[in-house]
């Protein structure tokens, strides 16, 4: 277990160097510097501005400094927000996407599970259609029409929650919900098929003759193997809503690090982009792991390798 | 579902997306409004006679630009579905065919790819070579050749023991002329309905992309602009977003609902 954990850990090392290197590599060959589209600067000071980003040294030179400071957890200066490093940015904006992902990840699990749950156990009914439909719904809007109507409707229309802006308990509603219907409705579909298929089984039958009552049936015998398929897609879940949540912080203003990582793209802040990208590798690959962990812990039939 | 009740399904979302796209294609020959044209007078208007979905705030006729617009969304998503496509059939054929260590090389680096996030990706793309259309879908079409690649190679692994291809491998053939006379045509079930999954996936990347400013850009639109546009006015002209949206969704739920009743139909047992 710990040994398998350690090898997946020391699998990360190569994938986020070849992240760093890509990443690297792509930036330098970008055409234009991140200072050409400025004004004209004395040529002293363009001298003093690139030996401060290091851009005077040689490539290779560049490279390894960044891989050392990489490595250690320094990820240079930012090339369009100086006074703070880029691992500032980061540690100032990456709580609120993790805070906004959990969240919505509590939206998709409450919303997700009760009405697959639901549906499954009440199949073929009007509840259930009227949940397919909420689900093929919550599938076909994205989250960057999902949110504006939201906006539309909770906020303009009936001014419930405000418009934009991460603050009070009321701003993120409308956030945590446009940024989780999209996996509550995977979930419920997920929930829906995988509870009707165990439902189906001999030992819920066997359950069930001997007098088990069916709450018990449902809850007890039936859920955790429910869970199997649930866990296994929480992992890409999670790094998808801790990951995807660039249009949700556009929309409603929220100082993630979601946006940050859009401006950043915007204004070619290379070393911005690199650790923000860094960070989702990194993120994603953790929760991939931590998925397979509770997997393998909900069905003991599945081998760690 | 079983696949004789899945016929029908493919027929109707097949039929609703012909017609989207023939509105797309033939209706701007038709519609006597241009979508670059202006009437500063009239400014927004809400859907009427002569506008039948309204005008944005330059007085654009909306219906004419839906229409431009669709060409771009539907074009970008065909032609990054093909690149996708030709990636993913060759690198999944290859790698099943030889199989052994290079079989394990490549699938390990499609493993490497899929733990990447695909958005951010692009977007890292779209910073270092700026925001072209060309760009944009062939790196669209770079990241989702993966689960093509899967499907493939899976595929070619038990074709790879059908008698018809030992028979080719016996007589001499070449292996290019194996590969693509005997094994490729025998994937096309499984690669036609993956494929058209793949289309609404690249469609929604690109108008993701145009909505946060990063994929098509002006004056060129697509749904994800029109979007985009629709909501900085939606609080004064809902139709604006209304429109471009219900579109968009149709199109993407017909999609999807087109791959899943094609899988249904051609292959009811697997999945």
């Amino acid at each position: 277990m710990i040994r398998y954990v350690l090898k997946r850990v020391a699998e990360l090392v190569p994938v986020l160097w070849a992240v760093i290197t890509i990443a690297f590599f792509l930036a330098r060959l970008a055409p234009g510097g991140p200072f050409d589209a400025e004004r004209k600067a004395p040529p002293e000071a363009l001298r003093q501005i690139e030996a401060y980003y290091r851009l005077d040294q040689p490539l290779w030179k560049q490279y390894a400094l960044y891989l050392w400071g990489a490595a250690r957890g320094d990820l240079g200066p930012s090339f369009r927000k100086p006074g703070r490093s880029v691992t500032e940015w980061i540690l100032l904006r990456l709580p609120v996407s993790l805070e906004l992902g959990l969240y919505a990840l509590a939206v998709a699990l409450a919303l997700g599970l009760a009405g697959g749950l639901a549906a499954a156990l009440r199949p073929n009914t009007t509840l259930d259609r009227v949940l397919n439909v909420g689900a093929l719904l919550g599938i076909c809007l994205p989250s960057f029409l999902l949110g504006p109507l939201l906006v539309l409707v909770f906020s303009l229309w009936l001014g419930w929650f405000p418009v934009a802006g991460w603050s009070t308990p009321a701003h993120k509603v409308l956030p945590s919900l446009t940024l989780g219907a999209l996996y509550a409705a995977y979930l419920a579909r997920l929930t829906r098929g995988s509870m009707l298929e165990i439902l189906g089984q001999d030992f819920i039958r066997a359950a069930r003759a001997r007098g088990v009552s069916s709450a018990r049936v449902a809850l007890v015998h039936a859920l955790p193997g429910t869970m199997v398929p649930v866990s296994a897609f929480l992992g890409p879940a999670m790094a998808g809503l801790f990951t995807g949540s660039f249009v949700v912080e556009t929309i409603f203003f929220i100082p993630g690090l979601g946006r940050e990582f859009v401006e950043a793209a915007f204004n070619r802040d290379y070393t911005m982009v690199i650790g923000a990208v860094m960070v989702y590798a990194v993120l994603v690959a953790l929760l991939n792991l931590a998925a397979d962990l509770v997997t393998a812990w909900l069905d003991p039939r599945i081998r760690l390798e | 579902m079983n696949g004789h009740a899945a016929k029908p399904r493919v027929k109707r979302h097949a039929a609703v997306l012909a017609g989207v796209g023939a509105v797309c294609l033939v209706g701007p020959l038709i519609w006597p409004y241009a979508p670059e044209v202006q009437d500063t007078l009239l400014g927004p208007s809400a859907p009427s006679w002569q506008h039948w979905l309204g005008t944005d705030l330059l007085g654009r006729d909306l219906l004419a630009r839906l229409m431009e617009g669709g060409r771009v969304s539907i074009g970008v998503g065909l032609a990054a579905t093909v690149v996708s496509l030709v990636i993913g059939v060759t690198w999944g054929t290859v790698a099943g065919y030889a199989g052994g260590r290079t079989d394990r090389l490549m699938m390990r680096m499609v493993d490497v790819l899929y733990a990447l996030p695909f958005t951010v990706f692009v977007i890292v793309l779209t910073v270092v070579f700026g925001r072209s259309l060309l760009l944009l879908f062939v790196a669209i079409g770079a990241v989702e050749w993966l689960t093509m690649a899967r499907i493939v190679r899976a595929e070619t692994l038990s074709l790879k023991q059908r008698p018809f291809v030992e028979a080719a491998v016996l007589m001499g053939l070449p292996v290019p002329r194996i590969l693509f006379r005997h094994v490729v045509p025998n994937l096309l079930g499984p690669v036609l309905v993956y494929a058209t999954l793949t289309v609404p996936r690249v469609m929604l990347l690109e108008a993701f992309m145009s909505f946060l400013g990063l994929g098509v850009q002006p004056p060129m639109s697509s749904w994800g602009t029109l979007i985009r546009d629709g909501v900085e006015v939606m609080e004064e002209f809902p139709w604006m977003l209304l429109a471009p949206a219900a579109v968009f969704a149709l199109t993407l739920y017909c999609l999807n609902a087109l791959g899943d009743a094609l899988r249904d139909a051609l292959d009811p047992a697997e999945y």
